[in-house]
C-alpha cells in the first residue's frame, strides 16, 4: 500500500505537468492546428529570464509574472514574425520554422546563460517537512500546489474560451478561420494570442515545476522530455480539447508511475520509447484522440 | 448598353451613390488572373445577380469583393476606395458574404455560430434578441439551438450560414451559390427568406447563381458573367427580353 | 451520410506526422550526445558551487573528478614542499620490460623515429563552439596555463610546445576531419581531444599515422587495448577499476554482506559502470537486489525502496545523479550508503538535492585548490601561480591543467631517453610511467606499464555534507591498481 500510494502520488504530480504543458500546445493547437514543437523551449527560456531575475533580486513571485509576460510576449512576436508568413504556404514550412525556434531558443539559453545548471528558487513549499503521511506514504505540499494550479490553468482555461468573445473567436478560427474572418473576427490578431497565451502558460509551468522536478535545477534540457510526454499526452486526449488534455495527461502520469514501479519485466523505462509509441497507435487508430471534437460534417 | 445605362438612371435617380462599386478588377489565385477587368455596381437595397457557367469567375468575384483574395483593380464603398480589402474591413463597412459551401464552424454549436456571426458587434441584449430572431425566421434552427453544428443536414447549414452572416447586420448581404446542391422546395424557401430581408430591412443582395431562375425573380438588374469578364448587363426584364440570352441562361 | 471530413483528417495526420519527424530530429540530437558520453567523468571543486560550477550533464564530455574541501577531521593534511617536489618532478622509472611497438607499419616509418628538435607540435580538436563549449574552456583555461608554464621554463630542454586548436563542436565527423588536417598538412606530433565521440572518430587514423593520442578526456575501453590502439593514452580511469573501488569500500563497511540496489542509467555509460559494478561484485557476499532503470527516477527510488537495500549504488552520469537520490529522499527511503560514481562530482547537483544528498559517497582523485587545507600545498601552490583565470578553482580546470602535465612529463621523459624526443620516445614515456602530478590527491599516481594501462590508480573516497555544502575526505585512499 504504501508504495502503491509512493508511485500514484509522483504518477499524479507527473501527470498534472504533463497537464500543464499539454493544455498550453492545445491552446494552439485549438485556434491553428499547429503543434508548436518550440512550446517546451519558450517555457525553458522564461524559466532562464525568472531565475536571472531573482538572481537580481527580485522575488520569485515577480520574477514569475515577468517570466509570463515574457512568454507571452514571445509567443505573439514567433507567430506574427515567423510561423504566420511561412503557414500560408504549407504545414511542412511552420514544422521546420518551429524545429528552428527550438534549437535557436536552446543554443539562445545556453549562449546567453551559459550551460551549467541553475539552482532555481522555489515558489512551491519545499522544505524537508512540507508533506502530509498517508498510510506510511508521504504526499507533499509541493505536489499539492502542482495539482492545484493545474486545476486553476483548467478552469481559467475553460472560462476564457466558453465565457469570453476572445474564447468564442479562439474557437472560432480554429474550427473554420474563413468564416470566423467573415464574420469579422482578425484571425491573425488571435493566433498571436493564442500563441501568447500558450507561451505565458509554459512559462507559469516552468517557473512552478524547475525546482520540483529532478534535478531541481535548471539546464537546458530541462523541458524536452517532458514536451515529448506532454504532446503524447494531449494527443491521447485529443488535441483540441483542454478535458482531453488533462485526462490523457494524469492517466499518461500513472501509468506511466506504475507501469515503471511494477512491470519491471518491460525493462522499467518506458520513456520516450512509450511515448512515442502511444504517438503512432494514437495516430493510426484514432486521430482525434479520446475527446477530439469528431468534426462531423454531411458531404 | 446605352439602353441599360438610361434605364439606371431612370430607375434610381442620380442622388443614389452604390453602395458597391467595382471598376477594372483584376483577381485570382497565384499567378493566373481568374477576373479580367470587371465593372460592377449596388445601389443601396438593389438586389443585384450575377449569372455565369462553372469556371465563369463568380466565386473568385465574390470572395476578392469580400477581402478574402487580393485584388486589382478598385472596390469602393459608399463611394470610399478600398485601398487593401480585409474581411472584417468590409464587414466593418457592412458587407456580409454567404461564402460557397456555407462556412460552418462544425465544431461549435448552432447557437455559437451565430454568436461568432455577431461578434463585430458589442449590444449583448440586441445580439441575443437576434438569435432568437433567425431562430424564427429559419424553425429548423430553433430546436437545434445547443446542437453541433457539423451535425446539420445541408439545407439547415444554409439557414444557419444566412443567419450567420446576417447577424452583422450587414447592408449588403453576398451569397455564393446559396442553392448548391439543395431540394428545390429549400432553394424556394431559402430564396423566400432573401426576398424578406431584402423588403425588411432594406439590406441589399448580391446574389451569384447558377440557379437563374429563382435569382431573376428577385433581382432588379443582371450580370452575364463569362470566362472572368462582364459579357452584358441590365435589368432583369431587359434581359429576359433578350431572346439570345434567355436561351443560353433559361434554357428556354 | 456522416464522415469525418477527409481534409480535416489529413491535415491532423500532417500534425501527427510532424510530432513523429520532431522526436526523431530530438532524438538524433541527444542520441549523440548521450552516446559520446560513455566515458564522461564529470567533475568540480565543492566551493565552486557557490560561484557557479559547471557540470558536464548535458556536455556529457569528460573532464574529471572531484576535489575535496579537506576540513577538520579529514585525513589529508597539507603537504610538505619537499614531498610535493619530489612528486612533481618524479617521472618515475618505467618498470619492467620498455614498451614495444611497430613502426614498420606506420604511413611514414621514418618520421615515427626522427628526432624532433625546435617545437613539438601539438593538434588540439576540442570543442570550441556549440553547447559544450562553455565547460571545455575551464579545460583549456587549465590546459593552456600548463603548456605556458612548461614553455617559459623550458621544462621539454630546447622545444618548445607548440598547440594548435582546431574547433569540432563536439561532434565526431568534424574532430575526424580536424584531425586529418592535422596528420596530413600539419604534420603535428601528437594530437589531443575532449569526450569519447571524438576519440573514436579518430582513434584509427591516428594509430595508422602512429601519431600518438595523447591523454584525451575519456576511457572507452575498446581504445584501452594496447595491442590494437597502442598510441591512444585516455587519461580518466577506467569504469573497472572505479568499480573494484566501489565494492572495496562497500565490503569494508559491510563486512558480514549486505543488500545492494542499483540505479541504472540506461545511457551506454550507464549501464557500463552498471556492469562494471555488478561483474566486480561477483564473489563477493554482496547481493546486488534490484537493478532499476533510473530514466524514471520516482519509478526506480520506489523500486529501491520495495527491495529495502542497505546500499543504493547511482550508476549514472553527471546529469542524473541528484534524483534519484531525490526521489528517495522524497518517499522517506534512506539507505544505509549512497555511492556514486566519480563523474556524479558536480557540487551543484547536491547543492539541489539538499539534504537528500546528505552522506552521499564518491570517488575523488584530484586536489582542490580552494580547499584552505591545502592553502600550503607545494602541488596546489604551483597550479596557483600558473593558473590566474577566474575559473580556478573549478574542478574542470584543474582536470585541463593536469592533462598538460602529464603530457609535459611525458614529453620530459621522452626527451631525457636514450634517443631523444621522438614520436616513438613519446608513446613509450606514456606506456611506461608512474607519475603522481602535483594536482592529485597525495599517494595517487598515473600509472601504466608496457601492457598494462591502470591510469588513476587510486582513489579518495569523499563524502558530501549537506550542512556545509562540501565534500570531506573520508578514510584512506582504496587502491584501484589491477592485480
Amino acid at each position: 500500500m504504501e508504495i502503491f500510494l509512493d508511485r500514484l502520488f509522483s504518477g499524479v504530480t507527473a501527470g498534472s505537468i504533463y497537464v500543464l504543458i499539454a493544455l498550453s500546445l492545445v491552446v494552439v493547437f485549438r485556434s491553428s492546428t499547429t503543434i508548436n514543437f518550440a512550446q517546451g523551449e519558450f517555457a525553458l527560456f522564461t524559466s532562464f529570464v525568472a531565475w536571472w531575475l531573482t538572481t537580481k533580486g527580485l522575488p520569485i513571485v515577480l520574477a514569475l509574472f515577468a517570466a509570463m509576460a515574457v512568454g507571452f510576449t514571445m509567443g505573439v512576436v514567433a507567430e506574427r514574425a515567423l510561423i504566420r508568413p511561412v503557414r500560408r504556404r504549407n504545414e511542412t514550412a511552420v514544422l521546420i520554422v518551429a524545429l528552428g525556434l527550438f534549437t535557436a531558443l536552446n543554443g539562445a539559453d545556453g549562449w546567453i546563460w551559459g550551460a551549467n545548471d541553475k539552482q532555481f528558487p522555489e515558489i512551491l513549499p519545499h522544505g524537508d517537512n512540507d508533506y502530509f503521511v498517508i498510510a506510511g506514504s508521504r504526499l507533499h505540499y509541493d505536489s499539492i500546489g502542482i495539482v492545484l494550479a493545474m486545476i486553476l490553468v483548467v478552469t481559467l482555461l475553460s472560462l476564457l474560451f466558453n465565457r469570453t468573445p476572445l474564447g468564442l473567436q479562439m474557437r472560432a478560427v480554429a474550427t473554420n478561420p474563413e468564416s470566423a474572418a467573415l464574420a469579422g473576427v482578425k484571425v491573425g490578431r488571435v493566433l498571436s494570442l493564442s500563441w501568447g497565451l500558450s507561451a505565458a502558460i509554459g512559462s507559469f509551468a516552468g517557473v512552478l515545476l524547475v525546482p520540483v522536478l529532478p534535478p531541481n535545477q535548471l539546464d537546458l534540457s530541462s523541458f524536452f522530455s517532458i514536451l515529448i510526454f506532454a504532446s503524447a499526452a494531449a494527443l491521447l486526449g485529443g488535441l483540441d480539447s483542454a478535458k482531453g488534455a488533462v485526462v490523457g495527461g494524469l492517466a499518461f502520469g500513472v501509468a506511466e508511475s506504475m507501469i515503471n514501479g511494477y512491470a519491471t519485466f518491460l525493462g522499467g523505462s518506458m520513456q520516450l520509447t512509450f511515448a512515442l509509441v502511444i504517438i503512432v497507435v494514437i495516430l493510426v487508430f484514432k486521430p482525434t484522440g479520446l475527446f477530439g471534437a469528431r468534426r462531423l460534417e454531411r458531404v | 448598353m446605352t439602353a441599360a445605362d438610361s434605364a439606371d438612371n431612370t430607375a434610381l435617380g442620380t442622388v443614389s451613390r452604390p453602395l458597391l462599386e467595382v471598376a477594372g478588377l483584376r483577381a485570382g489565385y497565384g499567378a493566373a488572373n481568374v477576373l479580367h477587368g470587371i465593372d460592377l455596381s449596388v445601389l443601396p437595397g438593389e438586389v443585384v445577380v450575377v449569372l455565369g457557367a462553372n469556371g465563369a469567375g463568380k466565386t473568385t468575384l465574390m470572395r476578392a469583393i469580400a477581402g478574402l483574395i487580393g485584388h486589382t483593380g478598385t472596390i469602393s464603398v459608399d463611394g470610399q476606395i478600398i485601398a487593401k480589402a480585409r474581411p472584417d474591413e468590409m464587414l466593418r463597412r457592412g458587407l456580409g458574404l454567404v461564402p460557397q459551401g456555407r462556412g460552418t464552424m462544425t465544431a461549435m454549436t448552432v447557437r455559437d455560430n451565430l454568436r461568432v456571426g455577431a461578434i463585430s458587434r458589442s449590444d449583448a441584449r440586441e445580439i441575443a434578441d437576434d438569435i432568437e430572431r433567425w431562430c424564427t425566421v429559419f424553425p429548423p434552427l430553433a430546436n437545434r439551438r445547443n446542437q453541433i453544428a457539423g451535425t446539420l443536414s445541408g439545407g439547415e447549414q444554409q439557414m444557419l450560414a444566412i443567419a450567420r452572416a446576417m447577424m452583422a447586420r450587414p447592408r449588403l448581404l453576398m451569397c455564393d451559390e446559396v442553392s448548391l446542391g439543395l431540394a428545390p422546395i429549400i432553394v424556394q424557401q431559402l430564396f423566400g427568406v432573401l426576398r424578406d430581408v431584402n423588403q425588411d430591412s432594406n439590406t441589399a443582395l448580391l446574389l451569384v447563381e447558377q440557379n437563374a431562375e429563382l435569382a431573376l425573380q428577385i433581382a432588379a438588374r443582371v450580370y452575364l458573367l463569362e470566362v472572368g469578364e462582364i459579357a452584358a448587363s441590365g435589368e432583369t426584364e431587359q434581359f429576359r427580353g433578350n431572346d439570345a440570352i434567355r436561351k443560353s441562361y433559361l434554357g428556354y | 451520410m456522416f464522415i469525418t471530413t477527409k481534409a480535416r483528417r489529413a491535415h491532423r495526420t500532417r500534425a501527427l506526422a510532424g510530432i513523429v519527424a520532431f522526436v526523431a530530429f530530438a532524438s538524433a540530437c541527444s542520441s549523440s550526445s548521450s552516446s559520446s558520453s560513455s566515458s564522461s567523468a564529470a567533475a568540480t571543486s565543492p566551493t565552486s558551487a557557490a560561484a557557479g560550477a559547471t557540470t558536464v550533464a548535458s556536455a556529457s564530455t569528460a573532464a574529471a573528478a572531484t576535489s575535496p574541501t579537506a576540513t577538520t577531521g579529514s585525513t589529508v593534511g597539507s603537504t610538505t614542499a619537499a614531498a610535493a617536489t619530489t612528486a612533481a618532478g618524479g617521472t618515475g622509472a618505467p618498470a619492467g620490460e620498455a614498451f614495444k611497438v611497430d613502426t614498420s607499419k606506420c604511413t611514414d616509418p621514418a618520421s615515427v623515429t626522427a628526432k624532433v628538435t625546435g617545437s613539438w607540435k601539438v593538434g588540439y580538436s576540442a570543442p570550441l563552439s556549440g553547447p559544450v563549449a562553455g565547460v571545455v574552456t575551464y579545460a583549456l583555461d587549465g590546459f593552456k596555463a600548463r603548456i605556458a608554464a612548461a614553455n617559459a621554463a623550458d621544462e621539454v630542454k630546447g622545444v618548445k610546445i607548440d598547440v594548435t586548436y582546431k574547433d569540432d563542436q563536439f561532434t565526431p565527423d568534424k574532430a575526424k576531419a580536424n584531425a586529418t588536417e592535422f596528420l596530413q598538412s600539419d604534420h603535428v606530433n601528437s594530437l589531443l581531444t575532449f569526450g569519447s565521440g571524438p576519440v573514436g572518430a579518430i582513434a584509427d587514423d591516428q594509430n595508422a599515422d602512429c601519431v600518438p593520442l595523447l591523454y584525451p578526456s575519456s576511457s572507452v575501453q575498446k581504445y584501452r587495448d594496447i595491442s590494437q590502439y597502442p598510441w591512444t593514452v585516455q587519461y580518466l580511469p577506467a569504469g573497472d577499476a572505479e568499480a573494484r573501488y566501489d565494492i572495496g569500500l562497500i565490503t569494508s563497511k559491510f563486512p558480514s554482506g549486505a543488500k545492494v540496489g542499483i540505479a541504472e542509467n540506461q545511457t551506454a555509460s550507464g549501464k557500463g559502470e552498471s556492469a562494471a559494478f555488478q561483474a566486480a561484485a561477483k564473489g563477493t557476499n554482496l547481493t546486488i537486489a534490484v537493478v532499476a532503470p533510473s530514466t524514471d527516477p520516482n519509478a526506480a527510488a520506489t523500486q529501491l525502496k520495495a527491495a529495502n537495500v542497505d546500499v543504493v549504488y547511482d550508476a549514472g552520469i553527471s546529469s542524473d545523479c541528484g534524483p534519484v537520490v531525490q526521489a528517495m529522499d522524497r518517499i522517506g527511503f534512506t539507505p544505509k550508503v549512497v555511492i556514486n560514481p566519480s563523474n556524479c562530482a558536480d557540487s551543484t547537483a547536491y547543492v539541489a538535492s539538499g539534504k537528500a544528498a546528505d552522506g552521499n559517497v564518491i570517488p575523488s582523485f584530484l586536489k582542490n585548490p580552494a580547499s584552505a587545507a591545502l592553502a600550503n600545498d607545494a602541488g596546489v601552490k604551483m597550479y596557483l601561480s600558473q593558473v590566474t583565470t577566474d575559473d580556478k578553482n573549478n574542478a574542470i580546470t584543474v582536470a585541463g591543467w593536469v592533462t598538460a602535465d602529464l603530457l609535459v612529463n611525458t614529453l620530459k621523459q621522452a626527451a631525457a631517453s636514450s634517443g631523444g624526443l621522438s614520436r616513438l620516445s613519446a608513446i613509450q614515456a606514456a606506456r611506461n610511467q608512474k607519475y603522481a602530478s602535483p594536482m592529485f590527491i597525495d599517494g595517487i599516481n598515473w600509472e601504466s606499464t608496457a601492457t598494462t594501462l591502470t591510469g588513476i590508480d587510486a582513489f579518495q573516497t569523499t563524502v558530501w555534507n549537506a550542512a556545509d555544502q562540501s565534500f570531506h575526505l573520508d578514510g584512506s585512499l582504496i587502491s584501484v591498481a589491477a592485480k
